[in-house]
């Protein structure tokens, strides 16, 4: 008869066996198609490489030429003034709205639905949708505008309007998630705090300052870190939307990325400014987790 | 469901309880009331679309605004969807999304079932090597992923080295490509299949059954709500993607609804009612599947644990 630890050592290896089995073509397709692409494109980077001849070695002076370049500089600039403001509005939109949903009432459903429909179409479509509205001769917004007495505005011709407009239709598609979102999180704080605080008296401006806020602080930090993601990385409302005119004024890093991989051939270039993407990326979300994970910790 | 409304532990005098009440009505009319005009606003873009989509070009023109299409015309509709070729962007949208969708669902199960169930050495090694790749952005991958994706040996014209040929570019493959298993699959795959007893598995072992019979026994039939959950959300992610097939595909039959759009606006003179249907076209498969899957859409949120 075998023993128990012999029938048990059998059972583990041939675990271990079918486990790397049942990983190995997902463990291959990623070493393939995500670790493999990120490592080339930090060599790439380093390069000059139109694709059609050999690239050449050229050490950091795609990231010298990029920080000087005065489109990037934009781009760059851009990028961050669209962070700035969309971040913001779409949490304190978001948490206001889930809120507000968190309450029963009939049709609760029904507005958690609306809200959240924006987040399942494309930016091609989101752009086209808001496009249309904000068309300079006979959009919707327009046609308002003249009927209230007021200028009409060629929105996303000027250099003024334009950004805002993008910014504006980024806040329309995000909102619904972070809503979902905070609803979830406002879901897991307990009963028994407000019941306890309410014994003591406490008004519902205190309620939310001292116990919504702080414990849906994790929540609040996840919606953060997220959003930073998302809209560093925007790109397919401003392609569709102003291509990134007028005059650079809506250009935004992926834009850039994108041109110069693709329009001009400058996979060096592209890639340089795709790792510069990453960094900022890389660097704000451990900032915020730094910062204001420690006080999440709960 | 929200509790506030629930009765308070101890009765509270009846003084303070009219004075809470008389708080409470007007302040919940007034949410619905701002509920109500957000809602409207959210839709409106929604709304214009399908009115637009139904008027003829001169309609859409006129001022002042004609609300209402009058005639109401499917004329937009007809002329993106064979004019416009909508109907082979939305096949291909649909090969490419739903492709993607089941094979990424299978295997997300199948490695998830593994770092969820089964005992080797490694193993959250592998895991936390999984979980670190949701921080790469496709934009950094994406330049080379389109020369692999070029390069790709023996395939489409191409020799050993990859030289020659174009790969898989233009291709649904290509289109696929980047699509195949994504760390948020494997990562919702086994957060749920860690919440079995293990007695399920236990009791199959001892029968004998395989591993693999164990997972397509019993834990992939167990997990199936959390695979339409995953399903739907890659399916609509990769039916929106717009970036990728921008830069793998060439030829116009290969385009994706996103890209078909992307080019649907002329550089001179934009007819905004076949714009709108076309986006209509897009636009309405992915909002059905949201609707009738909406509880599957929001229970991802509470498998992967967000606190």
């Amino acid at each position: 008869m075998v023993s128990l630890s012999v029938r048990l050592q059998r059972l583990r290896y041939r675990q271990a066996f079918w486990a790397w089995v049942f990983l190995s073509p997902g463990l291959v397709y990623f070493a393939i198609f995500l670790i493999l692409p990120v490592l080339a494109s930090v060599y790439i980077s380093f390069t000059n490489w139109d694709i059609l001849t050999p690239p050449r070695w050229v050490g950091m002076a795609n990231y010298t030429e990029l920080l000087q370049n005065s489109t990037i500089q934009r781009a760059i600039l851009n990028t961050f003034y669209y962070a700035a403001v969309t971040i913001p509005v779409t949490i304190a939109l978001g948490l206001l709205l889930a809120l507000a949903l968190n309450r029963a009432f009939f049709g609760r459903t029904f507005f958690r639905i609306i809200y959240y429909l924006p987040v399942v179409i494309s930016a091609a479509a989101t752009a086209l949708l808001w496009m249309w509205i904000f068309q300079s001769q006979v959009g919707l917004l327009n046609h308002l505008l003249a009927w209230a007495g007021l200028p009409k505005q060629s929105w996303l011709v000027s250099p003024l309007y334009a950004m805002p407009v993008i910014m504006w239709t980024g806040i329309w598609q995000s909102l619904g998630w972070s809503v979902v979102v905070f609803l979830a999180g406002l879901q897991n704080i307990s009963e028994m705090y407000y019941e306890a605080a309410k014994i003591d008296g406490a008004d519902s401006g205190q309620l939310f300052r001292y116990i919504t806020w702080p414990l849906l602080a994790p929540t609040t930090l996840f919606v953060l870190v997220i959003l930073i993601i998302g809209s560093l990385q925007v790109f397919g409302t401003v392609l569709i939307m102003t291509d990134g005119g007028p005059l650079n004024s809506t250009t935004v890093i992926v834009h850039q990325v994108y041109i110069n991989a693709f329009q001009y051939l400058r996979m060096g270039y592209g890639s340089a400014l795709g790792i510069i993407l990453f960094l900022f990326i890389l660097l704000l979300a451990l900032t915020n987790l730094r910062l204001f994970g420690s006080s999440t910790a709960h | 469901m929200s509790q506030r409304t629930s009765p308070p532990l101890f009765p509270p005098s009846v003084g303070n309880r009219r004075r809470r009440a008389r708080a409470w009505n007007p302040s919940l009319s007034l949410i619905v009331g701002a509920l109500t005009l957000g809602a409207v606003i959210f839709m409106l873009p929604f709304l214009w679309m399908v009115l637009t989509s139904l008027k003829s070009d001169r309609q859409v023109r006129t001022i002042p605004l004609l609300l209402w299409p009058d005639p109401l015309l499917v004329e937009p509709y007809v002329r993106a969807w064979v004019g416009a070729n909508f109907s082979q962007y939305t096949l291909n949208s649909l090969i490419v999304s739903t492709a993607a969708a089941t094979v990424n669902a299978f295997l997300s199960a199948l490695m998830g079932y593994t770092l969820a169930r089964l005992r080797f050495r490694g193993r959250e090694v592998v895991f936390t090597l999984i979980l670190s790749t949701l921080m790469v952005p496709v934009q950094i991958a994406f330049i080379p992923m389109f020369l692999i994706v070029a390069r790709m040996p023996l395939l489409g014209g191409n020799d050993l080295l990859g030289q020659g040929g174009s790969g898989l570019l233009d291709t649904y493959a290509g289109l696929l490509a980047p699509h195949v298993i994504t760390a948020f699959g494997i990562f919702l795959l086994r957060q749920f299949m860690l919440g079995f007893p293990t007695d399920l598995e236990d009791a199959a072992r001892v029968d004998g059954a395989s591993e693999f019979m164990i997972f397509w026994r019993i834990m992939l039939p167990l997990s199936v709500p959390a695979l339409i959950t995953l399903f739907l959300l890659h399916f609509t992610g990769v039916w929106n993607d717009l970036l990728w097939p921008l830069v793998v595909t060439n030829s116009e039959s290969m385009r994706t609804l996103p890209l078909g759009l992307s080019q649907l606006r002329g550089t001179l003179y934009t007819e905004w009612n076949m714009v709108m249907a076309g986006t209509a076209i897009s636009v309405i498969p992915t909002i059905i599947i949201f609707i009738i899957g909406q509880r599957y859409f929001q229970r991802s949120i509470a498998i992967t644990g967000l606190k």
